[in-house]
């Protein structure tokens, strides 16, 4: 019998995780709710990725075509997890969907990644209620279809104005902990609305701008010094309406007090939140979960990649908010700990 | 139940009315016992202020009462305990939004009472208007009642707000429960009920705390009750 593994999830941290699995020798098998491959790159359709402007289009093309070519992966949309056993280290698992049959298999990777926290949940953003008022995801989709517009009337914005920390460091959401990219998201986003934009006010509210480690210069201060964005700190605390334009209210901390401000575009950085389908399956395959409610690194600082459950690994979002270019990381990393972890049971 | 043992209840240390020193100003607040519910911690965001009704229109923030506090510099918060927190209307808006679960209208609150309990000149001052609510309050246990709503007293009153004004005992019929149809109290009031409240002042020491606040207040208080008094015990 050939060693199997599976893969739950396929972004990329999934699918970088199938193709290193494979290199290593394992025959893997790839399950997929949705239809399509990619995760939220595909879901979204990220045109321009964070941080260093590649093509998300691009990505998907070099993640997935390797997936496909490769005769050891089987790849499983449309399919989900039903039922799993375990006997003897060896994992049995019950698909349904699509691929309604039962795999043997001696590892799992979990990359279910995150999903965006809903801003309807936090009624001060008045999301849901002003067509002005949208995601980042939402952003990035329109920068896919066409021209930016104002949903309420298809006019061109002469003002945007985004929000930061929707539903991220917020005791009252019930969501304490920072989602990490949304800032340098939203920077890379306003260098790129500028393009488009050449005359528009855009403003950035803000309490912390979290641009870690190398994106300071190259979107934080890139947004400011060439795409003329402004940084307002004072998170907002309602949106309401007046004259068919969403109204920001809120205190600039630093400078100018208290303020009313119509914008005629409005984009909240959503934050991350735990998948539904990572709290199925951190319970179907039995491991823990860290108190905000993502899947619990046994060995945070040791290897990424380790649950409490011996035999399911993380990678990517899983385990906590994470970019890109960290999810593909640890989709390698969690690749190289299965192989520390069957290479002591079976005979490769 | 000893006099001693009501004054701790209330908080009200006898040693410490008129005791003004900035540090134990400072520690009477951080040791009250809502303190740590109030005050967790503070990220400078603004959501209080930005959402304070009187912050749009006042000299007056949430947030930098929340900062002076946490700075534990003593004199400045004495110096916002004179006039600054008074301007917060208590809606406790700050509280719902704030992403650290703080509550600056809790915080301004328990400030509040320090400077009451202490006898800060403030007080005095600042709470003069509030006089005919107390007495409604002392009285009959009642905050505002329909005959106190008239113009006179709300300068900030929009051009509609005024009708609700007139002709209120009518008003006042048309609404289906007996016991709202008055004017001089929200609804009626038995003697009994007085009587009551009235024991309740004494043995909690209120009445005590009114006279030292506000000496002719509490004299036309007094007189209320003892001839309320007079005439519940001859009834019986």
């Amino acid at each position: 019998m050939s060693t199997s593994v599976m893969v739950i999830g396929a972004g990329p941290a999934g699918l970088q995780a199938a193709s290193t699995l494979s290199h290593l020798g394992f025959d893997v098998t790839v399950v997929e709710q949705q239809q399509y491959l990619g995760g939220a790159v595909a879901r979204h359709q990220y045109q321009v990725l964070m941080p260093d402007f590649s093509s998300g289009p691009e990505l998907l093309r070099h993640l997935i075509e390797r997936v496909n070519e490769d005769p050891h992966i089987k790849i499983y949309t449309g399919t989900s997890v039903e039922d799993v056993s375990e006997s003897r280290d060896i994992f049995s698992i019950t698909l349904s969907g699509a691929h309604a049959e039962t795999i043997q298999s001696h590892a799992v990777v979990l990359a279910t990644g995150f999903d965006h926290f809903n801003p309807a949940r936090d009624g001060k953003y008045g999301y849901g209620i002003f067509p002005d008022v949208i995601t980042g995801a939402e952003l990035e989709e329109m920068f896919a279809k066409g021209p930016i517009r104002r949903p309420s009337n298809g006019e061109v914005p002469q003002s945007v104005a985004f929000i930061y920390c929707v539903g991220s460091r917020d005791r009252q959401v019930g969501n304490t902990y920072c989602s990490r990219v949304c800032c340098a998201v939203s920077a890379k986003q306003s260098i790129e609305l500028r393009e488009q934009l050449p005359k528009a006010r855009i403003s950035m509210f803000y309490m912390d701008v979290r641009t870690y480690g190398l994106w300071e210069d190259s979107l934080y201060w890139r947004s400011q010094e060439e795409a003329g964005v402004v940084y307002v700190k004072g998170r907002i605390a309602e949106v309401t309406e007046q004259h068919g334009r969403p109204v920001l209210k809120g205190e600039d901390t630093l400078v100018r007090g208290p303020f009313e401000w119509p914008f005629d575009l409005i984009v909240l950085a959503a934050g991350m939140e735990p998948s539904r389908g990572t709290h199925d399956m951190a319970k179907k395959f039995q491991v823990s979960l860290e108190s905000h409610g993502f899947i619990k690194q046994a060995h945070t600082i040791h290897n990424a990649s380790l649950t409490d459950h011996p035999g399911v690994f993380v990678a990517g979002a899983a385990s906590g908010p994470k970019a890109i270019e960290d999810s593909i990381a640890e989709g390698d990393v969690a690749s190289l700990a299965v192989f520390d972890y069957l290479k002591a049971k079976v005979t490769l | 139940m000893s006099e001693e043992a009501v004054m701790t209840h209330l908080r009200l240390d006898p040693d410490n009315v008129g005791e003004q020193d900035a540090e134990s100003l400072l520690e009477a607040i951080k040791g009250d016992v809502r303190y740590e519910e109030v005050i967790h911690g503070c990220l400078n965001c603004g959501v209080c202020s930005g959402s304070c009704p009187s912050h749009r229109f006042f000299d007056y923030s949430p947030r930098i009462v929340v900062q002076t506090v946490l700075s534990g510099d003593a004199q400045a918060v004495k110096d916002m305990m004179d006039e600054y927190i008074w301007a917060c209307a208590q809606c406790y808006t700050c509280a719902m939004r704030c992403p650290f679960h703080n509550s600056p209208g809790g915080l301004v609150m328990i400030m509040r009472e320090v400077a009451v309990w202490r006898g800060m000149e403030a007080v005095h001052r600042l709470l003069k208007p509030y006089g005919r609510v107390l007495l409604k309050v002392l009285s009959i246990g009642n905050q505002l009642t329909p005959d106190m709503i008239q113009p006179d007293f709300f300068p900030d009153w929009g051009p509609k707000i005024p009708w609700s004004s007139t002709d209120l005992a009518i008003k006042r019929k048309a609404i289906p429960v007996y016991t709202l149809q008055v004017t001089t109290s929200a609804w009626r009031v038995s003697p009994q009920t007085s009587y009551e409240l009235y024991t309740i002042y004494e043995e909690t020491g209120v009445f005590r705390l009114i006279e030292q606040i506000d000496p002719n207040l509490y004299e036309v208080v007094s007189d209320m009750v003892e001839d309320l008094r007079d005439t519940i015990e001859s009834s019986r």
